[in-house]
């Protein structure tokens, strides 16, 4: 039978990649330049407004658009099937175009849901969601309808994205509407922060994990011409991250207030994502074995081999960094947006590139313009990176240890405006490092532009054998396999729950039924197909599997923490403190401050008493913050008066010499719709800011933090 | 069944990808299993025994710690801290804006006693001082002030309060015993 892929939408996904390539990462560049000069730019163009849209643009408009580029791409060969509704897909490209556009647009104006990383309100979330139900309809229609009868390693990885990056946006994403622009997000607290940071987890960070380790799969065998290196690794790897990604969920929250049981959950799960992370990285790399020469000249195979690595350096980091000690110093300091961006510059950037030197060509037809301009990206790229990551790792433990330091009195050494000044050069090389990555990728972009205009659009042919494909078994989901994983996580959940000598005897019984279901399989027939050959065939039974073993993580854990939310308790905010906590979310004052006590003698002395989770009780959304590029502001409330506050929020470095907060001038002159309260009348009177203003509704919410009526 | 010369026999083609088979070094299966039982004794020690105390737990532990033992607060740093003209004067800030409306303007006592005389309370060693300003002392009306100044603060507002003892200024009449520093033992005079 001969097909004709339907590759129209690749190139569109493509291009796209590339477009939002060039935005997100100039917009990067000028956060990295806002903060190591402290520019005064207008105030939609402020880092914390500004930040959103560098990593809502990276995350879903460069990374997103790539991967959908080569999931529709890789699928259609790998299931041996045309796509079968082109129009959808060409709808799915606008939809996730359009939202991309109008978040770039709409949070910098300040309609933001508070939210990290899913800021944008929620008509764009309703059309993200859409969309994803747009590539999923082709998805799975593409899988039933396959000639392959059975589904290669890629697909699993396509098929985990589809299921689990959708539900948790959505999860994330509900929220009641209370305007065409504003909307309360359904969960607060505990609850919110344990949820957001699901998110970050398993849709953010296993969106820029899981489909690319399918297309890298796809892709090594293929553009090295080897075979892979070992199925069997590969099954491993894929079940070991789709079932232990959910649980790792809170390493971001460790020393926060979310309960002591979910944070050892989290560094044991961190712990036990190494091995079957290095497992996969060695699989990819050990296919490329006997490449010999090409592997230097073949752009493609020297950026998957530096991907590989880089994502190999970023899994040994993740469980140091979610161990409580680590945590303690490198929480909230820059050393973490070192570690996401070696993930993402060096995994998905270095992914991103093989498969558009690898796409554009064949998409076209046309041999690839400039080996040498690909070489020179590389070296761009990996000085970049390593310029960038390193000035982090600096300044992260710069800021770790000053923030920690004491005298011999037990007095902290440092003011925080001191461990300010001392990052002024990591910034600048972190600044340098971008600069000279960004210029790698505009190479990159002019040499498949001048490949494309060589060109034209070809979509590719190729024979393909119509094969019987196996009818699904149900009786799969009871294969000794399921039955062992079941078995396991029951155990495990049931340790967790029961006391402390019952929980070891469960734990042991569970190692030891781990071990033997390892030693049952590698001893099994090899002669037959075995159950996994069998699973590949049936796309339904595999899917289902696969949401099972997303879900009993995020379930045992978030659940219990839902149950104990402790109700909110004291006097509710004014109508003043909340118009200033919604200026707070608007202007993303949390992009640099945190609300998050962690319980540290240094800590305490520096910002006041441990945050707890009575504290966040009824907060929605939760804004505990991930990162203190100024100080923590969970106990600012009554530390300074009115007048202080509003100097400082005016000009900043009039107060604090060396700050790198922007400006919030403006928020003197714009006003706001309040009735007016004896509240908004006296801080008026003492700071000086006109009555009426955002910035008295900003004080006003500031002085109220910490302070519990 | 094809064979590849570096990656041995090819077991299956999926989607015109030709498979091979190989296992895992040994080293991996070590550090595969060796990471189970570690994250199994982590959640043993930390969440089923309580062996290793929690982060909240550690860190109430750590406080006790330095405030019963003394740890972190001596009377010689006290001391030296009194000599510390930025210190003082940032515990004299803590101290108008605190402790004023209880102890009077210049320490002289309104509600609460005295502190410009020879008589404590509490006892009048600096670490005393200091102890009495953390922890309070609630029987007698003084709140803790630990928590909302922070130890950090609460040593300078004691070496402030060593600046202006037994200036005898009027005010409230003496309480408590009266304190006479005694020199440390074996220390030269």
């Amino acid at each position: 039978m001969r097909l004709a892929y339907s590759d129209r939408i690749a190139r569109q996904f493509a291009i796209a990649s590339m477009v939002w390539g060039v935005f997100g990462l100039s917009v990067g560049l000028l956060l990295a330049l806002e903060l190591a000069l402290p520019l005064d730019l207008p105030p939609y163009l402020a880092f914390g407004r500004l930040r959103p849209v560098h990593t809502g643009a990276v995350v879903f408009a460069v990374i997103g658009n790539l991967v959908f580029a080569g999931m529709y791409h890789s699928s259609q060969r790998l299931l041996a099937v045309r796509l079968p509704l082109p129009r959808l897909a060409a709808a799915h490209f606008w939809l996730w175009q359009l939202a991309a556009a109008a978040a770039a647009l709409t949070v910098p104006l300040g309609h933001s849901q508070g939210l990290e990383l899913a800021e944008a309100e929620w008509p764009i979330d309703l059309a993200v969601a859409l969309a994803w139900l747009f590539f999923a309809i082709n998805f799975f229609t593409m899988v039933s309808r396959r000639a392959e009868p059975r589904l290669y390693v890629s697909i699993w990885f396509y098929i985990a994205t589809t299921v689990a990056v959708p539900a948790l946006t959505i999860a994330n994403g509900l929220a009641l509407p209370v305007g065409p622009l504003a909307s309360v997000p359904l969960f607060g607290g505990l609850s919110g922060a344990m949820l957001e940071s699901w998110y970050a987890q398993v849709a953010v960070a296993f969106f820029l994990t899981m489909p690319v380790i399918g297309i890298m799969y796809d892709l090594a065998p293929r553009a090295a011409a080897r075979p892979l290196h070992s199925y069997r690794i590969a099954i491993l790897h894929f079940w070991a991250l789709v079932l232990l990604y959910g649980w790792a969920a809170p390493q971001q929250l460790l020393d926060t207030a979310l309960p002591d049981w979910a944070q050892t959950l989290a560094v044991a799960a961190g712990l036990l994502l190494l091995a079957p992370t290095l497992a996969g990285v060695l699989n990819g790399m050990l296919t490329l074995r006997g490449t010999g020469a090409r592997l230097r000249s073949d752009p493609v195979l020297k950026f998957i081999a530096a991907a590989l690595f880089f994502q190999a350096i970023a899994a040994l980091e993740a469980p140091v960094l979610s161990t409580h000690a680590f945590s303690g110093l490198t929480q909230y300091s820059d050393w973490i947006v070192g570690h996401v961006h070696l993930g993402a510059l060096g995994w998905d950037g270095f992914m991103a590139a093989a498969l558009l030197y690898w796409l554009v060509p064949r998409l076209w037809g046309v041999e690839l313009r400039s080996r040498a301009a690909a070489g020179a990206h590389f070296y761009l790229a990996t000085v970049g990176l390593l310029l960038y990551v390193s000035s982090m790792w600096i300044a992260g433990a710069t800021q770790g240890v000053m923030w920690r330091a004491e005298d011999a009195a037990g007095r902290l050494s440092y003011s925080f405006i001191e461990t300010a000044v001392a990052l002024d050069l990591p910034y600048w090389g972190r600044a340098l490092g971008g600069g000279l990555y960004l210029a790698g990728f505009l190479v990159m972009v002019a040499n498949l532009m001048l490949t494309i205009r060589r060109g034209r659009p070809v979509d590719e042919e190729a024979e393909v054998a119509e094969r019987a494909r196996p009818e699904p078994v149900l009786s799969l989901l009871a294969g000794r396999p399921v039955v062992i994983a079941a078995l396991v996580i029951l155990l495990v959940v049931a340790a967790g729950t029961t006391n402390a000598l019952a929980s070891v005897g469960l734990l042991m019984v569970a190692l030891l039924l781990g071990l033997a279901g390892a030693a049952a399989s590698a001893l099994g027939d090899r002669g037959a197909p075995s159950w996994h050959q069998r699973l590949e065939a049936s796309g339904l039974v595999f899917t289902v599997l696969v949401a099972a073993a997303v879900v009993c993580g995020v379930a045992a854990e978030l659940a219990p923490v839902m149950a104990s939310e402790p109700e909110p308790s004291g006097r509710p905010y004014s109508e003043l403190e909340a118009a200033g906590r919604r200026v707070y979310i608007a202007e993303g004052c949390a992009a640099c401050h945190t609300q998050m006590i962690r319980p540290f003698l240094w800590e305490v002395s520096r910002y006041g008493e441990v945050s707890t989770a009575a504290d966040s009780a009824g907060e929605v959304p939760p804004l505990w913050g991930s990162r203190r590029i100024g100080p923590d502001l969970a106990r600012i409330g009554g530390r300074h008066d009115g007048a202080w506050h509003v100097r400082h929020l005016v000009d900043p470095r009039q107060v604090a010499f060396a700050s790198r907060m922007p400006s919030y001038r403006h928020l003197l002159d714009q006003r706001l719709v309040l009735a007016p309260s004896a509240q908004a009348a006296a801080i008026a009177r003492e700071s000086g800011a006109p009555q009426g203003s955002k910035m008295v509704a900003l004080v006003a919410y500031l002085q109220r933090l910490g302070q519990s009526p | 069944m094809t064979t590849d010369p570096i990656q041995g026999e090819i077991v299956q083609t999926t989607g015109g990808i030709p498979q091979a088979d190989n296992r895992l070094p040994t080293w991996w299966l070590w550090l595969f299993w060796a990471s189970v039982v570690l994250a199994a004794g982590i959640w043993l020690a930390s969440a089923a025994f309580h062996v290793v105390p929690g982060p909240l737990d550690r860190y109430l532990a750590e406080r006790a710690a330095a405030l019963d033992t003394g740890d972190l607060v001596t009377g010689e740093m006290l001391t030296g801290l009194a000599g510390d003209k930025l210190a003082v004067r940032a515990g004299a800030a803590a101290f108008e804006k605190n402790c004023t409306r209880c102890h009077g303007a210049r320490g002289e006592g309104n509600v609460g006693p005295n502190l410009t005389d020879p008589f404590w309370i509490g006892g009048g060693s600096p670490v005393d001082i200091y102890a009495t300003i953390v922890e309070g002392r609630n029987a007698r009306g003084m709140p803790p002030w630990g928590g909302e100044l922070g130890r950090g603060m609460c040593k300078q507002v004691a070496a402030f309060i060593l600046t202006i003892r037994d200036q005898n200024l009027p005010g409230k009449p003496p309480q408590g015993a009266r304190w006479q520093p005694t020199p440390p033992s074996g220390a030269p005079r």
